[in-house]
């Protein structure tokens, strides 16, 4: 009888574990999936393709460079749209030949936003004490690389450069 | 692995901890009678949880929530499995809160000294039923919009301190972002720890005063048949478990979700309709009107509420057999089958209005438009309601509406018929050879010496002059070797006698360069009377700044270079009508 008791019990304790691991599974796999639908997934997007910033001529052959801000026409943000978005800043200069260079204004360290230094006419980082030449090369500090050059093209005298993040504190450039 | 668990035994105590949760005695035996509350408890789990992942997609904000709510439908993984579990769950809630009470009245368990367990359980009734009117609110669409405004408007008519009370509710003089946030904040922190607390309470006085067998049983027979909680009364919750969350889920897989209504337009007509269990409310307050009805709206949930927490003290006696308690169990009972029977009148007079129902269908048609609209462009920063301007020529497709559909389009026309393929390359070759025809310039009210007569034009030379003035539109697949050779066509022939084709000057037929090109249809939108369009034979009214701006008259050009595409309008359709959406009903 005690065993009869016993085997009926142990019965009814695995069918309420595998009941319950059921309902858990049901539940869990979903949830998992719907948790890692981002992963992946370009959930925020501009269209690709170059944006006007600004008139070439404002650029003086072997200037400084100056800081131009990035905007978008439109962006795609999960379930929303928006017109002009701001995705970043670039720093734009006209060397001595002529040719108009563009760079990321984020510090390929960590991320921060760099400054450049009129008088001593380099980039620094605010944030960990990189600096990097005018032309984007690193000059001392923890950056594992220098200044990230953005693509950038002149049109009808207009500077078109194409916003490109890349992922930070490496020596290779990998865009996001 | 044993010694991991005496490890964590020896320092937690979870072992005495388990055994106290679990080795309870049940007198008399388990029973599928008891398992409502174990049920409810699961269901409330799964409420948590889904609501918590819901909350990873979901923004509070009158502008976004509809977007938000529609993303995790139709966009996001699994998000339209999530968001059916939640919302059908919350009617799994009040269902089996019903029979965990029915449970409990018809067993007499509300008797002393258990009148706490049942006033904390009513209690917590109001809560689940705080939770589903906050909850349909939150994706911010029609129906719940709609809804929620009678609602809060009914709280608005309170005396004395009404108008304070339904600001305070909807935080503010007008639904927006404050009544989202205030509902979402209330749903999702304030409700749960009261809620919390409240089965926290409960199942502490349920452990306290054990189960309330069935009556006509003696003490000795409940002794003798005593099983313990784990695993004989746990078992039989666990199947009762997962027949309600198989039935959940079979609801929710077999209509792909629950709906959602198009974004909340506080300028249209919405027929609102509040979640099924407060149908009954609804339905009563059809039959009183005046000051009455201020009293039935403001007193209905204050008597049922009031009768159901009074039940405990009018019905006494030790006697738990129902036969000896018809009294009150007929209260009850008369109660829900009133309850009952307001729910199938409300549905069965929805079902027979007409008005309503076409409504009903025209709001769904409605509804899928903007999800489809907001899956493929985006909802704009303005708000729900801006998706519908994501249409492409949305706007145009509006002012055609208003100013141009009546004269162009339609058997009562009086002007040429613009529909898709206007200007096409069989448009122009059709219009040629019988410009006199019905659809292009019969009835004008032009003598006869200035209409245009047929073209003299046949096989290559037709061809040539037909892309000559296609080219002139603009458009892109324009032969231009051909059109070279039909320029010459329209110059030497008999073309050139009427219409100049520099764009500008003045013949006594319109001149033709740059045709329906967008530039030269936003002018003539302006005005079809000037000099080299058609001076005095001009009959269309002028639509400048006084009607039509600039950008309005580029919409409208633009939508008629977009119908130079025949097949244009139905592909767009064709597109929207392919977004996989998960419906819901």
């Amino acid at each position: 009888m005690a065993d009869a008791h016993t085997t009926r019990r142990g019965f009814l304790k695995a069918a309420t574990m595998a009941i319950g691991g059921a309902i858990g599974a049901v539940v869990a796999v979903p949830l998992v999936r719907y948790f890692l639908f981002p992963v992946g997934n370009r959930v925020v997007a501009s269209a690709d393709g170059p944006i006007d910033i600004l008139d070439a001529s404002t650029l003086v052959p072997g200037g400084a460079p100056i800081r131009v801000e990035v905007s978008a026409a439109g962006i795609r943000n999960a379930w929303a749209v928006a017109d002009d978005v701001t995705l970043g800043a670039a720093w734009v200069r006209k060397t001595e030949s002529g040719e108009v260079e563009a760079l990321s204004s984020i510090c390929p360290h960590l991320g921060c936003a760099i400054n450049f230094d009129d008088n001593e006419g380099v980039f620094k980082c605010p944030c960990h004490k990189s600096a990097f030449e005018a032309g984007g090369d690193k000059i001392s500090g923890p950056s594992k690389r220098g200044l990230d050059p953005l693509p950038v093209t002149v049109e009808d005298e207009r500077v078109k450069v194409t916003f490109v993040r890349y992922r930070t504190d490496q020596a290779e450039r990998e865009p996001v | 692995m044993k010694k991991l668990f005496d490890w964590l035994d020896d320092r937690t105590g979870y072992r005495e901890s388990l055994h106290k949760a679990l080795d309870e005695d049940v007198p008399g035996g388990a029973s599928f009678a008891y398992v409502f509350g174990s049920v409810l408890t699961f269901v409330l789990v799964l409420q948590m949880a889904t609501g918590v992942f819901l909350a990873m997609y979901y923004s509070p904000s009158a502008t976004d929530a509809w977007g938000s709510v529609a993303y995790i439908q139709d966009t996001v993984t699994m998000g339209w499995f999530v968001r059916g579990l939640h919302s059908y769950g919350a009617s799994a809630m009040v269902i089996i809160s019903g029979l965990h009470m029915l449970q409990t009245a018809v067993y007499g368990a509300y008797k002393k000294p258990r009148e706490m367990n049942w006033i904390v359980g009513v209690l917590m009734l109001g809560l689940i039923l705080a939770f589903a009117l906050t909850g349909y609110l939150l994706p911010w669409d029609q129906t719940g919009y709609w809804a929620t405004q009678v609602a809060t408007g009914i709280a608005g008519g309170s005396p004395g301190i009404g108008p304070q009370l339904q600001q305070a509710v909807q935080g503010g003089n007008e639904y927006g972002n404050l009544t989202l946030t205030r509902f979402f904040a209330i749903h999702v922190f304030i409700l749960p720890a009261l809620l919390i607390g409240l089965v926290v309470l409960h199942v502490g006085l349920f452990r306290r005063h054990g189960v309330t067998p069935k009556w006509g049983r003696t003490k000795a027979e409940l002794v003798r048949d005593t099983q313990p909680f784990w695993p004989d009364q746990l078992f039989k919750d666990m199947v009762a478990i997962g027949v309600a969350f198989a039935a959940l889920v079979a609801v929710n897989v077999y209509t792909e979700g629950v709906k959602l209504d198009g974004p909340a337009d506080p300028a249209s007509a919405f027929d609102a309709r509040p979640e099924w269990y407060f149908r009954p409310l609804f339905q009563i307050l059809k039959y009183f009107e005046g000051a009455l009805l201020k009293i039935v709206e403001l007193g209905a949930p204050v008597v049922i509420g009031g009768v159901l927490l009074a039940i405990p003290f009018l019905d006494r006696g030790d006697d738990t057999s129902p036969r000896r308690r018809l009294p009150y169990l007929g209260v009850l009972a008369v109660g829900a089958l009133l309850t009952v029977a307001l729910t199938v009148v409300s549905y069965l007079e929805d079902a027979n209005d007409e008005q309503h129902q076409s409504g009903l269908a025209a709001a769904h048609e409605s509804a899928l438009e903007a999800r489809a609209l907001a899956k493929l462009y985006g909802v704009p920063t303005a708000g729900g309601t801006a998706v519908y301007a994501t249409r492409p020529h949305a706007r145009a497709t509006e002012l055609w509406a208003e100013h141009c559909a009546a004269c162009h389009e339609g058997d009562e026309r009086e002007a040429p018929l613009i529909e898709p393929g206007y200007n096409s390359r069989a448009w122009l070759r059709a219009f040629l050879l019988n410009p006199d025809g019905d659809e292009y310039f019969g009835m004008m009210d032009w003598s006869e010496d200035a209409r245009m007569p047929a073209a003299d034009l046949e096989g290559e030379e037709l061809d040539a002059v037909v892309e000559y003035l296609y080219a002139q539109t603009g458009a892109e697949d324009a032969d231009a070797a051909l059109a070279t050779k039909g320029e010459a066509v329209f110059d030497d022939g008999d073309c050139s006698l009427c219409h100049e084709r520099d764009g500008e000057t003045a013949s006594s037929g319109p001149n033709v360069g740059g045709r329906g090109s967008l530039d030269a249809l936003a002018e003539f939108i302006r005005d079809a009377g000037q000099p080299h369009l058609f001076a005095n034979l001009n009959e269309m009214p002028a639509f400048g700044r006084d009607k039509l701006t600039a950008e309005e008259r580029y919409a409208l050009a633009a939508y008629l270079r977009w119908l130079q595409d025949p097949d244009a309008p139905k592909e767009l359709e064709a597109t929207i009508d392919a977004v996989e959406l998960h419906a819901g009903e």
